[in-house]
């Protein structure tokens, strides 16, 4: 599986040459994990896996940061273990990346691995009440709805220009990530019930905020 | 005197300026100072500034050069108008100009000391075309207030300049226009306005009288006059002001028209009526733009930041024919933060919304960058849409004036600044507290503490997380912080922010949605007072990890007996 296609990750490189980003690449390293590893107990996502048979990490500056894995560091191991006092089921996801100075960390789902073990991807929000935010149906596909994210703010004139008018990712780009007919699809049939829901998240606010994503990506589903 | 004559005076009184800054110096030929060896061209002058830009473009450098000759143009037509109708020898007629970049800015122009003897017919072409090589070098040159005096002989004009010691006026353009002319629109209402004063200039038969006028505008356009005292000698029958009076009133004003911002013009007008004539003959003594009492330093800090965004929006609008529309999405935010404290402070119009937004326009009135600041953080919790509405709104008002928002576009700002307000108590939802988040970590490491941006890096390299020491969950008790203001962010380690986390989340669980806010600002002070030593500095874990337990025990220890006090 390490040799499966990525076109959400090419789209996301092609993104991060053309536009005024600041990226870093690390290069592959051969001890990568792999497919179905075991990372503290949690299985490695196959296009996960995918990933860093390409790249040893990804750094765009402030934004996206993929936790580097290779010779010097093993990131994907070190974020898991950071996180280890999360109470469950929030504990036992898959952390590979965050937004660079934020405490959101981005990770899959391995509860809810398909057949091939593919696991949908979450952004988790540990400020406050912990909880996990549905956001892409694959790693792919999160590579993808980033990629369209910065397509989208240095394509429209007034977001390149400012920063400031900026929508925040993801949970304000509702209409990219509702582009993932799959996730919208498993968050209709309830997939992501036990992480959004009691006990998981015990705040009413947050249980709230959390249905009213599912709304917004339901209404904004084409 | 001859051509050659003429650019060696020129350059004399070009030496002689800059060398003296101020300096009166008489635009004769035969002068006893020395004469330069070279002599400058117009067209010479123009390559010496040529070689002094090297970031313009050719194309925008000639652009440059068409606008000063413009500016050149323009202010010598408004002397030659002023000079065209005086014929008494004696005559002087003062002109004040600020000058910038090749920009002139009329500030004041007095008339004084007429005799009786009426002199030869001169054409006011013959002054200007002498006085225009000088201006042009002078424009070119100098940042400054500039005074010319026209001396009226028996027969020609006679010249002096010189410089005058003042602080740049809030009014004066900074950028050259080769646009000279007036919109139709204010050019109409000036005439309204003529006739209008007209109609109350009148004199006593055999009498003499005076009278000040003071005209309000905004930018190029006319917002409106107050009639000031009108005093009288006692005569006979009052007789009416004949033709003249309007052109005079007209000459006098238009000019004060190329100025940028809010401002008045104080005109001086006197009045004679002699013999059997049916109407009495008005004069302009004097006219010159108002300023008002600088306000304190925190306000001026903005006005004037204000004014050189306000000048290039102007500029682009009238200049360069950029599209209203266009504009508005050039700003920043940022810009438009600024945009609407300076509109808002520099016209007086925050107290037309101090009953829709009472806290907002609080915090504007305050004025400075932190003033600012804070706006802009509303600005960012304001979302898309409003951000949008805001920027157009903001565009029009700079382009075209407050007084062009129609009444649907004045509800709606009303509408946007009330919203703002009661957002203010209102907690903050995801996407709100997701945009400040990304805002205050690009303005941590970009703006307040770039220094630290390559050093607080954590193991894996990425930097550390930037933290509220006033939460956002909590922003909605404190409407009059800046939740983004330098003061209330810091980078932390990670095991920091971890335990920070943790003593606030014993904190929350006990009070939920009720806490106060006093209960909140003793929280973050217990942070601050355990977790400081951490904060904007790298954590070593050998040398913390057991400090770091004693103070996150410590901290509970306070968070219980603060609870325990509820």
């Amino acid at each position: 599986m390490t040799n499966v296609p990525l076109p959400g990750l090419e789209r996301l490189l092609v993104a991060c040459g053309k536009y005024p980003v600041r990226a870093e690449l690390r290069k592959p390293w051969a001890g990568a994990p792999v497919a179905g590893a075991l990372v503290l107990g949690r299985p490695v996502d196959p296009m996960l896996a995918g990933f860093y048979s390409r790249l040893g990490g990804l750094h765009l500056y402030l934004k996206l940061f993929v936790e580097p894995c290779d010779e010097q560091v093993n990131g994907l191991l070190m974020v898991n273990e950071e996180e280890s006092d999360w109470p469950e089921p929030f504990r036992s996801l898959l952390i590979f990346g965050r937004e660079e100075a934020l405490a959101y960390r981005y990770a899959t789902v391995p509860a809810l691995a398909d057949a091939q073990g593919v696991q949908p991807v979450v952004m988790v929000d540990p400020y406050e009440y912990i909880h996990a935010v549905p956001i892409a149906s694959n790693v792919d596909r999160f590579f993808d709805t980033y990629a369209r994210y910065l397509e989208f703010i240095y394509e429209t004139p007034d977001l390149r220009n400012d920063p400031d008018a900026r929508p925040p990712f993801p949970r304000g780009v509702p209409e990219l990530i509702a582009a993932d007919r799959t996730l919208v699809g498993m968050l209709v049939e309830g997939r992501f019930d036990s992480l959004m829901s009691q006990p998981a998240v015990e705040d009413r606010e947050t249980q709230a905020e959390l249905r009213k994503w599912i709304e917004e990506l339901q209404a904004a589903s084409p | 005197m001859t051509r050659g004559e003429c650019w060696r005076a020129v350059a004399v009184g070009l030496a002689v300026l800059m060398v003296q800054g101020c300096a009166t110096v008489p635009y004769e030929g035969g002068s006893a100072l020395s004469l330069e060896r070279h002599v400058l061209s117009p067209d010479e002058a123009t390559l010496v500034s040529t070689g002094r830009s090297t970031s313009s473009s050719e194309d925008e450098w000639r652009t440059e050069i068409g606008a000063r000759r413009a500016e050149v143009e323009w202010a010598l037509a408004q002397m030659g108008a002023l000079a065209s109708g005086e014929e008494q020898v004696g005559t002087v007629l003062r002109f004040t100009f600020w000058v910038e970049r090749g920009a002139l800015t009329l500030l004041s122009h007095h008339r004084g000391m007429a005799g009786a003897e009426r002199g030869q017919s001169t054409k006011a072409e013959a002054f200007t075309e002498e006085l225009r090589g000088l201006l042009t070098l002078l424009a070119e040159r100098r940042t400054g207030a500039l005074v010319f005096t026209l001396h009226r002989e028996r027969s020609r004009w006679r010249v002096d300049y010189e410089a005058a010691s003042l602080e740049a006026p809030p009014e004066a353009k900074q950028r050259p226009a080769r646009r000279t002319g007036y919109p139709d629109v204010t050019l109409q209402a000036l005439q309204t306005l003529v006739k209008q004063v007209v109609r109350l200039l009148q004199v006593p038969a055999g009498a003499s009288a005076r009278m000040t006028v003071e005209v309000a505008l905004d930018d190029d356009r006319l917002i409106g006059w107050t009639p000031g005292p009108y005093l009288a000698e006692s005569g006979g029958t009052v007789r009416p002001a004949d033709a003249q009076a309007a052109e005079a009133l007209l000459l006098a004003v238009l000019p004060f028209l190329h100025g940028l911002g809010p401002r008045t013009v104080r005109l001086e007008l006197s009045g004679t009526h002699e013999g059997t004539s049916a109407n009495s003959h008005w004069k302009v003594e004097g006219a010159e733009t108002l300023r008002p009492v600088p306000p304190d330093e925190a306000v001026e800090d903005v006005l004037r930041e204000y004014r050189l965004l306000h000048a290039d929006i102007f500029h682009r609008y009238r200049e360069e024919m950029v599209d209203s529309v266009q504009l508005a999405g050039v700003f920043t935010l940022e810009q438009v933060a600024l945009g609407v404290i300076g509109g808002l402070l520099g016209k007086g119009l925050h107290v037309a919304f101090e009953a829709a937004a009472p806290v907002v326009m609080r915090v504007v009135s305050r004025g400075g960058a932190a003033g600012t600041r804070w706006f802009r953080t509303q600005l960012v919790r304001a979302g898309r849409k409003d951000q949008e509405l805001l920027r157009r709104l903001f565009v029009k008002v700079e382009t075209e004036g407050a007084e062009s928002l129609s009444a649907a576009e004045r509800n709606e700002l009303t509408q946007l600044l009330r919203r703002m307000e009661q957002s203010l108590t209102v907690k903050l939802d995801p996407k709100k507290r997701d945009s400040l988040r990304a805002k205050a970590h690009e303005d941590f490491f970009g703006l307040y503490h770039s220094e630290l941006a390559g050093v607080l890096r954590g193991a894996q390299g990425a930097r550390y997380d930037v933290h509220h020491l006033i939460p956002l969950e909590y922003a909605h008790l404190f409407p009059e912080l800046d939740i983004n203001a330098a003061t209330n962010l810091s980078a932390l380690g990670k095991p920091v922010h971890q335990k920070i986390n943790n003593v606030w989340t014993s904190f929350r669980t006990a009070l939920g949605n009720d806490a106060t806010p006093q209960q909140v600002q003793q929280m973050a002070d217990i942070t601050q007072r355990h977790f400081e030593r951490w904060f904007n500095k790298v954590y070593e874990p050998s040398q913390s990890d057991v400090l770091l337990e004693r103070a996150t025990a410590a901290a509970l220890d306070d968070v219980r007996a603060l609870l325990a006090r509820k």
